[in-house]
């Protein structure tokens, strides 16, 4: 999704020149740079710095993005965020990628399986999990009057996804998920309708309790699965269960303190999230009653 | 100077009536802020950022007595008058408060970036912050010659003399390594705040900080330097004593 972003943001600057991106010395931004010098600013390595300036372009009515590893980013800016960007309601759309358990083969350092739990934390806030590279442009030029979190996850966009939901009122089971997860869960999901199989999916590209209610009609009285590369806290099966909505499985990513696999793959299969396991699981709870 | 002796008396006054503390930070800020919004900073040019939000008596009677706020001391500390530590976003005169410490200096540079004058009034303490430094580097290096800073260096902070606790000196030199003009003056002679404050606006290309050596709790006898009055509140006794001392 990287360079669809890069293109995104430079059709946004090349229209407002109120725009600002802004890094702490990451991402390369080719085109955006190469287009809009004047627009983007690397504070160097100094997250906190980068909030805060952001907050300040911001408060003077400049349109501003930030950029970064969520685990960079969120963390070590995290009161940044909550006081000068969330209590203080400033329109910044902060991008975060590197999030769950997508670099977790550089090292603990960049796994991030709680980011969403942190950014519900923050006040204001609104969180966007695109699926595909409509959600993202969506999400991008959303204008709301408030601060905005926007996961981007590495690697190309489920361009085949139609719409966030295919779910059919007879469907008996119903994957719900959000982001990379539902590349993985859509063609899950798509080989078991093939065989027969009663189950819909529903990606969502935005996490809300308002987002959340509004699945209700869609899923009484079916078997939820909840299927996200977050872990339980604080997440979307967190969420669902906040707001007296029961689910049958979920399956999230976990908190951990040591390597426990080679692979990104590997980590995935020790928590049933991987393309066989998630079919397994489906099978089992298609067929019981 | 007898405009400062005002704002001290207000400031007593207000304590006392909304049962608010740290007065000491309030009281050493008096007079170089009295010179700074009398005669050099104008909200309507400039965008204010109280970096050092605690002690916002001084700033309250200050911006009363310029009359750009209506006061209300009897409602100070209370929603309805909207200032005690924290000022809520939708403030006439003031563009962002601190609401922890150490990250407004970020949010100055911002704001510089959009082209706009910023002023920023900051403890010494928050020198102690790393965040801080990060918008210090960023300001000199990209040579925001909008800011204007200034530090409240009364050399005191909650558990006591900040030379003992993590010693910020010394504090002009690495302001200029960094890329900033860098002035110091004492912060209660009226004359050398005059002179310096005339003498660091000569256009720059760097941003500019003044670091007002300051008495913390200035004024008033049994609060300077003393590190036990960092939090108190005054009872009527107390209040009265102060009161007497500022006759």
């Amino acid at each position: 999704m990287r360079k669809l972003l890069d293109k995104i943001l430079t059709e946004i600057a090349d229209v407002d020149n109120t725009m600002r991106l802004i890094v702490a010395d990451i991402g390369s931004f080719k085109t955006f740079r190469s287009k809009h010098p004047n627009q983007f600013i690397n504070v160097g390595v100094s997250e906190t710095n980068a909030i805060g300036v952001a907050a300040g372009l911001a408060s003077e009515g400049m349109r501003v993005f930030v950029f970064g590893i969520s685990g960079f980013i969120l963390y070590r800016a995290y009161e940044q965020i909550k006081y000068s960007v969330g209590y203080w309601n400033q329109p910044i759309c902060i991008i975060g990628t590197g999030f769950g358990w997508q670099n977790y083969f550089i090292g603990r350092g960049h796994f991030t399986p709680d980011d969403i739990a942190l950014m519900r934390m923050i006040p204001n806030m609104k969180i966007y999990t695109p699926i595909n590279e409509n959600d993202l442009i969506d999400c991008l030029q959303d204008r709301k009057d408030c601060p905005k979190y926007i996961r981007i996850y590495e690697g190309k966009t489920c361009s085949d996804i139609i719409g966030k939901q295919i779910c059919e009122s007879n469907n008996n089971t119903v994957v719900i998920t959000y982001g990379k997860m539902a590349k993985i869960c859509m063609k899950v999901v798509g080989d078991l309708k093939e065989q027969g199989f009663d189950i819909g999916i529903i990606g969502l590209n935005t996490l809300s309790q308002e987002c959340v209610l509004q699945l209700l009609p869609e899923i009484i009285n079916k078997k939820i699965i909840v299927i996200e590369d977050h872990c339980a806290i604080g997440g979307l099966g967190a969420l669902m269960r906040e707001n007296g909505i029961h689910i049958n499985c979920h399956l999230h990513l976990p908190i951990i303190t040591e390597e426990i696999a080679e692979s990104e793959n590997e980590l995935l299969s020790l928590y049933n999230m991987d393309y066989t396991s998630i079919k397994d699981i489906l099978i089992k709870l298609n067929t019981t009653s | 100077m007898e405009f400062a002796k005002k704002v001290r008396q207000d400031i007593i006054t207000m304590s006392y009536l909304s049962k608010t503390g740290h007065i000491p930070s309030a009281l050493s800020m008096v007079d170089y802020l009295s010179v700074i919004f009398r005669k050099y900073i104008n909200p309507q040019e400039y965008r204010i950022i109280l970096g050092k939000p605690f002690g916002a008596q001084s700033y309250y009677s200050i911006f009363a007595k310029c009359g750009w706020i209506e006061p209300n001391f009897l409602k100070f500390g209370t929603k309805d008058v909207n200032w005690r530590y924290i000022i809520q976003r939708e403030h006439p005169l003031i563009s962002f408060i601190d609401d922890t410490m150490g990250n407004t200096l970020s949010v100055a540079c911002g704001i510089a970036l959009a082209n706009k004058q910023v002023y920023i009034n900051i403890s010494d303490a928050s020198l102690q912050e790393g965040t801080v430094w990060e918008a210090i580097m960023f300001a000199g290096f990209s040579r925001l010659n909008n800011i204007f800073m200034t530090i409240d260096n009364n050399n005191m902070q909650a558990q006591g003399k900040t030379q003992d606790i993590l010693d910020i000196e010394p504090i002009k030199e690495k302001f200029q390594l960094f890329g900033w003009n860098a002035f110091v003056s004492d912060g209660h002679d009226i004359k050398e705040i005059t002179n310096t404050l005339d003498d660091s606006s000569q256009s720059s290309e760097k941003p500019t900080v003044i670091i007002f050596r300051t008495i913390k709790g200035k004024g008033i006898s049994f609060m300077e330097n003393n590190p036990d009055w960092h939090y108190k509140i005054l009872n009527e006794s107390l209040y009265n004593k102060a009161m007497k001392e500022l006759l």
